[in-house]
C-alpha cells in the first residue's frame, strides 16, 4: 500500500498519485493476465508514439515489443506474468519509427484475492529527454489547480487560464454533458485580458449541442480530441458565422474523460490557423483525464475511490521507488518499492521528516566507492535549483546490509509561476545489471587466468589476486585464501592475498603460527570435508571468540576487521580438492546469496582448471609412455658390430619431443640405423613417430637407397598430415664387408653423424638435406663411407648440440672433441660419454630430448 | 632464461616482425599469433620480415612456425623474408634446410633491395 502524509504535506494528496504518474517522465503500462494493454500513461504515449486509445486492448509484446532487442517482449511478459520481475533496457520502435530506448522495469500486479492479474511496466526514456517547457508549465498550472480547488468551479477558471496563458489560446470554454438531458453546455469560459471576444463567448455560454455537433458535441461523441485548422471553413461549425467575425480561426477541443465516459469537453480557440500539434493533444488528453478524475472524485466518491484502488494497485506493483519532496526538503509521498530498496518496512515512518533521515542511515558511495554526499543527491540538486538530474549511487541496504546500486532520477516540478512546487526522485534498482556486468568481468577475467597456465598452486594464486583486486573499484572480496588437499588429504593453504599487498605477510604470518585445525568444525577443513560451502553475511565477535586458539590469537583476528565471510569448496567430478575463502574487512559490504553463487561458480572453474591441469599431466605421461615404447626394446645383435642407444626424454619440457631411433635387418643381409627427431606435441608427435618408423622399416626391405627411403617417408607424411608437423632423420644403410662396412648415408634436415676413427679423428659425414613432412621436394642426397675395425659412427638429435649452459650451446666443435676422446671405446661406452656430456654441461639438464646410436665395427 | 618477445614495426613497404629472446614450444604460440595478426593487418600481398638478429635460440617448433608462415607467404603471394640471426640460431636453418628455400637476407633494409 501506497502511504502519504495527510496534512499539511499536500492539500489533495488523491490528485497527487495521478500527478506522479503523469508527471515523473516515466511511461506507466498496465496489463490484464493476457498481456493486453489496460493501461497507457501520457509518457507511454510520448514514449511510443501510440496514443492511450490505440493501445489500450492491443497486446503489450506487440506494441513495445521489438525482436531487436536483447530480449522479445513476449519473453518478457511471459517470465513476469509468471511472476518474475523483469529489468532492463527495452528497445522498441516508436510508432514514427524512430527507435526507443527506454530503461524499463516489468513487474506483476497481484491482489490477494486473485494472485497475479496483470503486468505493469516501467519505462524511463534514456534517450536523450526533449524538455516541453510550455507544455509542462500548462500541465503543472493544471495540476496545481487541481490541487487547489475544492470545486470543479474553483477549478475550471484556474485550468481554462493556465492553458491560455502557456499555450497562447485567445479563448476558452469548458462544456459539461448533461446526461438526463443528452445534450452538452457551456459552464464557464475564459479569454486572455487582452483579446476579448464577448459575442462569441456569450454565444458559446447559451449554446447547448446534441451528440456530434459542433466542436463539443463530436469530441463528446467521438471520445477523443478534435483539431479544426480554421473554424471559418469548417462544414461541423454551428458557430463559425460570429466566430469569423471575431476573426477566430484555430480551434481545437478535447475530452474530460473518466474510465472511457466523457464527462466534459475543454475547448479553446486561436486567431491563428493552427496545423495539428499533436504533442499538444496528447498533453491535453492527459489534461482531459485528470480533469476527469477531478471531476468525478467532486461528483462521485465511490467511482473515485475505484480510480484510485486502479492507482494504488499500479503504484503498488511499480517496482521503481518513488518519492516527492516538497520544496522544504520535506518528504511528503514515498511508495512502498521506495522503502524495500533501502531496506525499510515501509515509507511511513520517514514521511513528513527530512529526506536526510533514512539515506543518512545508509553508506551511500558513488560508483567508485566514494561517500556521496546528501546534499549531492538528485532530489536535493532540484531543491537547491536545479533541473532535471540523476546519479548512480550505491549502498548498503539496512537489515541484510546488502550492497544496493540505485539510478537516482529526479525531476522538479513548477507551479504555474515557475516556483518549485515539488521534487519528484525515481530510484531505479540496477543492483541487478551492475552485478551481472561485474560478474561478468570478473569471470571472464578469471577463466582467462585459469586457462592461462597449467601450473594450478600458480594459477589458483593468481585467482586469489582477482578476488581481491579491480572490480570497478569494489574487489569482490578483501582477503582471498585458497587451500587445497595434498596427497596425503592434509589442507595447504596454497595462495593469501588481500587488497593491501602489506597485510598479505600479516595473514601468512597468522597463517604459520596458528594453522588451521584440520578438524575444526567451520571454514575451510569442515567445508572440503563436507563439500557444503559456508556463507557468514555477519561475523558476530562470538564466532571470533570461538575460532580463537588463545588470547593472543583473537586479538589478532579481531584486528583483522572481518565482518562477512565465505568459504567454498573446490569440487570436480564429485571430488573435493580445496576450498577458497573470501573475506570482506575494509568494504563496506556484505556477502549475500548472490555474492556466494558468483563465488561457488569461480571455485567450480577453477576446480575445473586444477582437474585438466591434472589431467593433462596424465596426458603427457601417457604420451611418454607412447614415446618410449616406440623406442626399440632392444638393438639386433649385428655380427661383427656392436650398437648402442641413449634415449633421454627432456625433463623441463610439457611437451614431449618426438626423438626416436632405429636399428634393423633390411632383408638382403644390409643393416638400417635411423635417428629422427619429431616436431611437435606429445601424443601428435609420438603418432608422427610412429607413422616414420614404421614407414621406413617397411620402405627399407624393398628400397635399397637411404634417400629413396626418406622420399617416400616425406610423401607419406604430407598425405597423412597437413599441418606442417616435420621430421628431421638421419638413415644410414650399414652393409657389412670383409675390411669393416660401407655405409650410406641420408640426411634430411638433420644434424650429420659422426664418424669417429679408431684412431681418434672425427669427421662429420654426410651432405645436409631438407626435412620431411612439409616440401613435396625434398632436396636429398647420399654419400658413403667406409668403416674399417675400431671406427664407429655415431647418430644423434638436435638435443645433444643444443644442450645449454646459460647463453653456450654445447655445439658441434664440442661434440667432437667429446667424441675424439672417447674413441676407440666400445659403443655403448661411447653412447654414454655422450649422455654424460650433455647432462654436465647443462647442468639443469636437458631442455629437450636427447638420443644418441652409435654403431661400431668390433676391432 | 631469457623471455620471448616480437616487436612488430609496420613501415610503408612491409611488416618487420623484430623477434628477441627464446623461440622454443614455450613461445613459438606466440609468434604463431603475431605472424598471424601481422599478415591479417598487412595489406594482402604485402611483404612480410621476420628480424632474427636478436633471437638467442630457436628449435624445432619455432622453425615449424616460421614454415607454416613461409607456406602461408607463399599459398598467398606474399614475400617473406628472413633476417639471418646470431650463428647458432642460423644453425637450425642450415641443418634443417640446407637447399635455401627460405630467403634470408641480412638486414631488414635488404629485404626491399
Amino acid at each position: 500500500m501506497a502511504r502519504r502524509l495527510k496534512q499539511p504535506a499536500v492539500s489533495s494528496s488523491e490528485a497527487l498519485e495521478g500527478d506522479v504518474l503523469d508527471r515523473v517522465q516515466v511511461a506507466v503500462i498496465a496489463t490484464d493476465v493476457g498481456g493486453h494493454i489496460t493501461y497507457w500513461n501520457p509518457h507511454a504515449e510520448r514514449l511510443f508514439g501510440w496514443t492511450a486509445e490505440e493501445a489500450i486492448g492491443r497486446p503489450f509484446a506487440g506494441l513495445v515489443g521489438d525482436p531487436q532487442g536483447d530480449q522479445p517482449a513476449g519473453e518478457i511478459q511471459a517470465s513476469v506474468l509468471a511472476g518474475g520481475v523483469w529489468r532492463g533496457d527495452l528497445r522498441a520502435a516508436n510508432r514514427d519509427g524512430s527507435e526507443v530506448l527506454a530503461l524499463a522495469s516489468v513487474a506483476p500486479v497481484t491482489r490477494p484475492d486473485l494472485g497475479v492479474v496483470g503486468l505493469v511496466a516501467v519505462c524511463v526514456d534514456i534517450s536523450d529527454r526533449i524538455h516541453h517547457e510550455r507544455l509542462l508549465a500548462a500541465r503543472t498550472a493544471v495540476t496545481r489547480a487541481l490541487a487547489e480547488s475544492l470545486s470543479l468551479e474553483e477549478a475550471m477558471p484556474r485550468i481554462l487560464q493556465a492553458v491560455c496563458e502557456n499555450l497562447e489560446w485567445d479563448l476558452g470554454a469548458v462544456w459539461q454533458v448533461d446526461d438526463d438531458a443528452a445534450v452538452i453546455g457551456a459552464v464557464d469560459s475564459f479569454h486572455l485580458p487582452d483579446r476579448p471576444h464577448g459575442a462569441f463567448e456569450e454565444m458559446t455560454r447559451n449554446t447547448r449541442f446534441d451528440p456530434g455537433v459542433g466542436l463539443p458535441g463530436r469530441v463528446w461523441t467521438s471520445a477523443s480530441a478534435a483539431w479544426i485548422p480554421d473554424v471559418a471553413v469548417d462544414d461541423n461549425f454551428p458557430r463559425a458565422g460570429v466566430a469569423a467575425a471575431e476573426g477566430l480561426h484555430g480551434a481545437f477541443g478535447f475530452p474530460i474523460v473518466l474510465a472511457g465516459r466523457v464527462l466534459g469537453v475543454l475547448e479553446f480557440f486561436s486567431r491563428e490557423i493552427r496545423p495539428p500539434d499533436q504533442e499538444l493533444i496528447q498533453t491535453m488528453s492527459v489534461i482531459g483525464s485528470q480533469v476527469g478524475q477531478f471531476m468525478e472524485r467532486m461528483e462521485a466518491e465511490r467511482a473515485l475511490r475505484a480510480s484510485r484502488d486502479q492507482l494504488e494497485t499500479i503504484l503498488q506493483g511499480v517496482d521503481e521507488g518513488i518519492t516527492v519532496q516538497d520544496p522544504s526538503g520535506r518528504l511528503v509521498y514515498a511508495n512502498e518499492a521506495s522503502a524495500r530498496l533501502v531496506g525499510f518496512e515501509s515509507p511511513e515512518p520517514f514521511l513528513g521528516g527530512s529526506a536526510r533521515v533514512p539515506i543518512e542511515r545508509l553508506d551511500v558511495r558513488d560508483e567508485h566507492g566514494r561517500p556521496f554526499p546528501f546534499d549531492r543527491f538528485p532530489g536535493q540538486l532540484i531543491l537547491a535549483g536545479a533541473g532535471p538530474n540523476e546519479a548512480l549511487i550505491r549502498f548498503r541496504r539496512v537489515g541484510d546490509g546488502q550492497e544496493r546500486w540505485c539510478l537516482v532520477r529526479a525531476t522538479p516540478v513548477l507551479d504555474e509561476g515557475g516556483s518549485l512546487q515539488f521534487g519528484v526522485a525515481i530510484f531505479h534498482d540496477v543492483t541487478d545489471r551492475r552485478r551481472a556486468q561485474e560478474e561478468q568481468r570478473f569471470m571472464a577475467e578469471a577463466s582467462d587466468l585459469l586457462a592461462s597456465s597449467l601450473d594450478y598452486e600458480e594459477t589458483l594464486a593468481r585467482v586469489a589476486r582477482l578476488a581481491v583486486s579491480s572490480l570497478a573499484g569494489s574487489p569482490f572480496a578483501d582477503w582471498c585464501a585458497v587451500h587445497v588437499k595434498d596427497d596425503e588429504g592434509r589442507l595447504r593453504e596454497i595462495a593469501v592475498q588481500h587488497v593491501d599487498a602489506t597485510k598479505v605477510r600479516f595473514a601468512a604470518d597468522l597463517q604459520r603460527r596458528y594453522p588451521a585445525d584440520p578438524d575444526a568444525r567451520t571454514g575451510p577443513p569442515e567445508v572440503v570435508r563436507t563439500g557444503r560451502s559456508e556463507l557468514y553475511a555477519d561475523i558476530p565477535d562470538d564466532l571470533l571468540v570461538e575460532a580463537a586458539r588463545d588470547e593472543e590469537h583473537l586479538e589478532l583476528i579481531r584486528s583483522l576487521g572481518m565482518h562477512s565471510a565465505m568459504v567454498v569448496p573446490l569440487v570436480v567430478g564429485g571430488r573435493t580438492l580445496g576450498a577458497i575463502t573470501f573475506v570482506l574487512a575494509e568494504s563496506p559490504r556484505r556477502y549475500g546469496p548472490l555474492e556466494l553463487a558468483v563465488a561457488e561458480e569461480l571455485a567450480r572453474r577453477a576446480a575445473v582448471a586444477v582437474h585438466n591441469a591434472q589431467l593433462f599431466s596424465s596426458w603427457q605421461g601417457l604420451a611418454r609412455k607412447l614415446q618410449e615404447s616406440l623406442l626399440p626394446p632392444d638393438l639386433p645383435e649385428i655380427p661383427g658390430m656392436e650398437v648402442a642407444g641413449v634415449y633421454r626424454s627432456g625433463a623441463k619440457g610439457i611437451e614431449v619431443g618426438g626423438d626416436f631411433f632405429d636399428a634393423f635387418q633390411t632383408g638382403d643381409g644390409n643393416w638400417a640405423l635411423v635417428i629422427g627427431d619429431v616436431c611437435g606435441k606429445g601424443p601428435e608427435a609420438a603418432v608422427v613417430t610412429g607413422l616414420a618408423r614404421h614407414t621406413i622399416r617397411a620402405v627399407a626391405l624393398r628400397e635399397r637407397r637411404p634417400s629413396r627411403v626418406l622420399a617416400a617417408l616425406n610423401a607419406a607424411m604430407r598425405q597423412q598430415r597437413t599441418d606442417q608437423t616435420f621430421c628431421t632423420l638421419c638413415h644410414v644403410r650399414v652393409k657389412p664387408s670383409a675390411a669393416g662396412a660401407r655405409l650410406t648415408i641420408a640426411v634430411a634436415g638433420h644434424p650429420l653423424p659422426v664418424v669417429v676413427r679408431a684412431g681418434g679423428a672425427c669427421e662429420q659425414a654426410g651432405t645436409p638435406g631438407t626435412l620431411l613432412g612439409v616440401f613435396p621436394d625434398p632436396a636429398l642426397h647420399e654419400r658413403s663411407v667406409d668403416l674399417r675395425p675400431g671406427d664407429a659412427v655415431v647418430l644423434y638429435t638436435d638435443g645433444v648440440i643444443e644442450a645449454r649452459r646459460g647463453g653456450e650451446t654445447l655445439g658441434v666443435p664440442r661434440l667432437l672433441q667429446i667424441l675424439s676422446e672417447a674413441a676407440g671405446l666400445p659403443a655403448e661406452r661411447m653412447a654414454a660419454l655422450v649422455d654424460d656430456a650433455v647432462d654436465s654441461f647443462s647442468p639443469e639438464g636437458p631442455r629437450d630430448d636427447v638420443a644418441v646410436l652409435v654403431l661400431r665395427v668390433v676391432p | 632464461v631469457t623471455g620471448f618477445g616480437v616487436a612488430v614495426e609496420t613501415r610503408p613497404n612491409g611488416t618487420v616482425l623484430a623477434l628477441t629472446g627464446e623461440l622454443d614450444m614455450g613461445s613459438a604460440s606466440t609468434l604463431e599469433e603475431a605472424l598471424e595478426r601481422a599478415e591479417a593487418e598487412a595489406e594482402p600481398g604485402g611483404p612480410l620480415v621476420v628480424d632474427l638478429r636478436h633471437l638467442a635460440f630457436i628449435d624445432s617448433s619455432g622453425l615449424r612456425v616460421l614454415l607454416r608462415a613461409h607456406l602461408r607467404a607463399a599459398t598467398s603471394g606474399r614475400r617473406l623474408t628472413l633476417v639471418r640471426g646470431p650463428i647458432e640460431v642460423h644453425r637450425v636453418f642450415t641443418i634443417a634446410l640446407p637447399d635455401g628455400r627460405l630467403s634470408f637476407v641480412d638486414a631488414p633494409e635488404d629485404a626491399w633491395a
